[in-house]
C-alpha cells in the first residue's frame, strides 16, 4: 500500500497544524466513545447481569458449533463455486460463440439477482423440481451458484491480465487453443487470482448468515445460534454484539492473509520488473 | 404466470421502495465514503486510525448482523426508527465503508510522478489536487462505484428480513397470500432486473468514455 503524499514533507507551520488537528480529532474521538458508553450506561445495558451470560462457557460452546456450521457451508459452498467458477470461466472464452453467449447469459443472470432471492428460491424450487434435501444444502446451492458467476468473472479477468503475448506463444509452439489455456494460462492466472478468491470468501462466509434468515427451518449457525442467545437472555444487544464480534475476528483474519499475499505478489512483479530494466540497461550499454 | 399479472402494482410498489431505499443510502454511503477516504490519506494520525478501525469492523460483520443488531439492538440504547430508516441508515453505513476504500484506492491510482510533475510546474496543494489528482482519480472511480450501486440494490433485499416492504418483502407476504412462490419469485427477480440491468449498462458507457489508457 504506497501512501499518496502531496508534498514534500510538512514544514514547520504544516507540522503545527497536523499536531492540533492531531490533538483535536483525538479528544473528538474520545468524547464519542465516551458518549457511548454513557448511552449503553443510562441505558442499563452495561449491568452485568445482561454481559454475564454471553461469557459463560456453555455459550461459547454453544457459539462454537454454530460457528464450525458457518464454517462448514462457507468452504463447502466455495468448494463447489471454485469449480462452477472454472467451468463458466472457461465457457467464457470458448472460441465458440454459442457456448461463449450461453455462459455470459447464464454468468449474468446470476450476479444480477439478489442473494437472498437465489437462496428463497432455491429453498422452494429445489425439493419441487429436484431432491427434498436440508436447508443446509439449499443454503450451498444458491451461494455455490452466485459465487460461481462472480468467480467465473475472476477467472476471466485473471486470464486477460495476462496479456496475449502468452497465448501466442502457446498457439506458436503448436498448442492448440484449449491446451494453451488449459496448461499455459490457466496455471499462470490461478495465482494472481488467490487474494481475490480468498476476498470472495471473506463475503460469501457473510452472506451465508442469510440462510438463518431466509430458509425456513433456518440454517443452524453462529447468527442463528447468536439470535437464540440473545432471545433466551432476553439480550439481543449484547448477543449480536459478541456474534458480529466472532464474524469480524475471523473475516479479519481471512482478509490480513490476502492482503499479505497480494503485497508479496505486487512485491515479486516490481523486482521481476526491475530485472528487466537492470537487463535492458545492460544491453543499451 | 397469472400471479405476476394480477398482481403488477404490489411489485410496483416494492420496486419504489427498494429504489428510495437504495437511492437515499447510496448518498449517505458516498458522503461517508468521502470522509473516510479523506481521514485515510490524511496525515492527521486519529483520523487514520478511526478510519481504517470503521472500515475493518463494519465491512467484515456480516449485513445481516447490522440490520439485526439495529432493528433489536439500537431501541434498547432509545434509537427507535422505523424498518425503512433503520436499512436506509444501515445500509448507507456498511456500503460506506466499501465506498471510502473504492474511493482510496482510486486516489492511489494516480502515480507519484503526477503529483510531482504538478509540483514542479508550481502548483500550490489545492490546485494540485483539483487539477491532477482528483480529475484522474474520480475516472477511475466511476467504474467501481456503479458496481457498488449495483450491489447496493441486491443487498438491499436483506432489509426485508426487519419487515421493510420493498420488492422481497411484498413478494414474501404475496407468497403467504397466493401460494404461488415460484412465480412470485420470479416476479421479484425480474423486478430487480429492472434496477440491476440499465445500472450494469451504464457502468459499461461511462467507463469506456471515462476509461484513461495508461
Amino acid at each position: 500500500m504506497s501512501e499518496i503524499v502531496l508534498g514534500d514533507d510538512l514544514g514547520p507551520r504544516g507540522q503545527r497544524r497536523v499536531l492540533i488537528a492531531t490533538i483535536v480529532s483525538g479528544i473528538a474521538m474520545a468524547l464519542a466513545a465516551v458518549w457511548m458508553v454513557k448511552r449503553f450506561g443510562d441505558r442499563g445495558q452495561l449491568e452485568w447481569k445482561l454481559w454475564k451470560s454471553v461469557f459463560t462457557g456453555s455459550t461459547f460452546r454453544y457459539l462454537l458449533t454454530g460457528l464450525r456450521n458457518t464454517l462448514t457451508v462457507s468452504l463447502v459452498a466455495m468448494a463447489l463455486a471454485l469449480a462452477l467458477g472454472a467451468l463458466g470461466g472457461f465457457g467464457r472464452l470458448d472460441s465458440n460463440r454459442v457456448v461463449r453467449g450461453i455462459s455470459i447469459a447464464i454468468i449474468e443472470l446470476f450476479r444480477a439477482t439478489p442473494l437472498v432471492l437465489l437462496i428463497y428460491f432455491a429453498g422452494v424450487a429445489v425439493p419441487r423440481y429436484a431432491f427434498d434435501l436440508s436447508s443446509y444444502w439449499y443454503l450451498v446451492i444458491a451461494l455455490a451458484l452466485y459465487n460461481g458467476s462472480v468467480i467465473a468473472e475472476v477467472f476471466r479477468a485473471g486470464i486477460r491480465a495476462l496479456g496475449a503475448g502468452q497465448m501466442e506463444a502457446g498457439l506458436a509452439i503448436g498448442l492448440t487453443q484449449k491446451q494453451t489455456l488449459r496448461l499455459i494460462l490457466f496455471p499462470q492466472a490461478v495465482r494472481t487470482m488467490v487474494p481475490a478468491i480468498i476476498n470472495q470468501l471473506v463475503t460469501l462466509l457473510k452472506d451465508s448468515s442469510l440462510g438463518a434468515l431466509v430458509l425456513l427451518p433456518a440454517v443452524d449457525d453462529l447468527l442463528r445460534r447468536g439470535r437464540q442467545i440473545g432471545e433466551f437472555n432476553r439480550n439481543p444487544l449484547q448477543a449480536l454484539l459478541i456474534t458480529g464480534l466472532v464474524y469480524v475476528l475471523i473475516n479479519f483474519v481471512l482478509s490480513s492473509i490476502a492482503r499479505r499475499i497480494e503485497t508479496r505478489q505486487s512485491r515479486r512483479q516490481i523486482a521481476h520488473a526491475d530485472r528487466m530494466w537492470t537487463a535492458a540497461q545492460l544491453d543499451a550499454a | 404466470m397469472g400471479v405476476l399479472f394480477d398482481n403488477l402494482d404490489v411489485f410496483w410498489a416494492g420496486l419504489r421502495t427498494t429504489a428510495a431505499l437504495t437511492g437515499l443510502s447510496f448518498m449517505l454511503a458516498l458522503l461517508i465514503g468521502v470522509v473516510l477516504a479523506a481521514c485515510r490519506v490524511s496525515p492527521v494520525r486519529p483520523l487514520r486510525a478511526a478510519a481504517m478501525f470503521y472500515v475493518e469492523t463494519l465491512r467484515n460483520m456480516p449485513l445481516t448482523v447490522h440490520m439485526l443488531l439495529a432493528f433489536f439492538g439500537w431501541p434498547k440504547l432509545g434509537f427507535r426508527y422505523s424498518p425503512f430508516v433503520t436499512a436506509v441508515i444501515v445500509l448507507a453505513y456498511y456500503t460506506g465503508a466499501f465506498v471510502g476504500e473504492t474511493i482510496r484506492a482510486g486516489i492511489n491510482t494516480v502515480g507519484r510522478g503526477q503529483v510531482e510533475a504538478a509540483r514542479s510546474i508550481g502548483l500550490g496543494f489545492g490546485k494540485q489536487l483539483r487539477l491532477v489528482v482528483l480529475p484522474q482519480a474520480v475516472r477511475s472511480v466511476v467504474a467501481p462505484l456503479g458496481s457498488l450501486l449495483s450491489a447496493l440494490v441486491r443487498n438491499s433485499a436483506v432489509a426485508y428480513t426487519i419487515a421493510v416492504l420493498d420488492i422481497m418483502g411484498r413478494s414474501d407476504r404475496l407468497i403467504t397470500t397466493t401460494a404461488k412462490p415460484l412465480e412470485v419469485l420470479i416476479g421479484a427477480a425480474l423486478t430487480y432486473y429492472v434496477l440491476t440491468i440499465p445500472i450494469a449498462f451504464g457502468i459499461n458507457a461511462v467507463d469506456r468514455r471515462q476509461r484513461i489508457i495508461r
